[in-house]
């Protein structure tokens, strides 16, 4: 039974981790995207739509406070 | 053991990010030193628009028809392309292609030109090519417009179309 109860304690840990992760990466990767796309218009939006990192940063975000 | 997997992930992460910056450097700054463009004809994309205003165009069975003139699409390129190349296939059903023009000012303010090249392809179909140099196109926020001006194709014709199988653009620095 306890050993039962580390392997979900491990794997909320794991999760939790892993958004904090994304977070991380979407988040900076958005802002840094953001700033190319304002310095020079097109550089970034013509290819792409970086508002999608915003939305898995937003998720993400929304894990880290709910498991915190 | 959580910290292992995690260490990995974040590489494959970081991996992901180093390949997405090199492609997005590589699609800017070609190695080829020219960019294609393509449009889809009634579609908005981020790097060139559809034709419009509406009324005067519309799309019959995925050809861009031209009602009335003038016509308009925008371009967005980047500062460091100096030329642009547009090419369009278009068919005259009434109405003939007279010119495609940048704007080269606020307002209305078109320097128009004629194709540099034109070949008549087969079906009745013609290709028609026209060059700018950029730095004569006024491009607020690096949104080049372009002007596409129609004539009918003789006196007597009072209503005719333009139809339109391809608008492409093709910058070089």
């Amino acid at each position: 039974m306890k050993m039962k109860f580390d392997f979900l304690q491990y794997e909320e840990k794991f999760w939790y981790g892993l958004a904090e992760l994304v977070f991380r990466f979407t988040f900076i990767g958005f802002a840094v995207l953001l700033a190319i796309d304002y310095l020079v218009p097109g550089f970034v939006t013509n290819w792409l739509n970086p508002i999608w990192l915003l939305i898995i940063a937003i998720i993400s975000a929304i894990i880290l406070i709910t498991k915190k | 053991m959580k910290k292992t997997w995690l260490k990995r992930i974040s590489l494959v992460f970081a991996a992901i990010t180093i390949g997405f910056a090199i492609w997005l450097v590589n699609i800017n700054f070609p190695s080829y030193d020219a960019l294609i463009i393509e449009s889809e004809l009634g579609q908005d994309l981020p790097a060139i628009s559809k034709l419009g205003p509406e009324p005067r165009v519309k799309l019959v069975e995925g050809y861009q028809t031209v009602l009335e003139s003038p016509i308009y699409f925008d371009l967005r390129a980047m500062p460091w392309f100096k030329e642009a190349q547009v090419h369009l296939i278009y068919k005259e059903e009434g109405l003939s292609l007279a010119g495609v023009g940048g704007q080269a000012g606020p307002g209305f303010n078109y320097d128009v030109k004629t194709a540099t090249i034109n070949t008549d392809q087969e079906d009745g179909w013609q290709k028609a090519v026209f060059y700018f140099t950029l730095a004569d196109v006024y491009s607020p926020k690096n949104i080049n417009r372009f002007l596409i001006s129609t004539e009918p194709t003789s006196l007597t014709d009072k209503e005719g179309e333009l139809q339109i199988k391809q608008l492409k653009v093709i910058l070089k620095k």
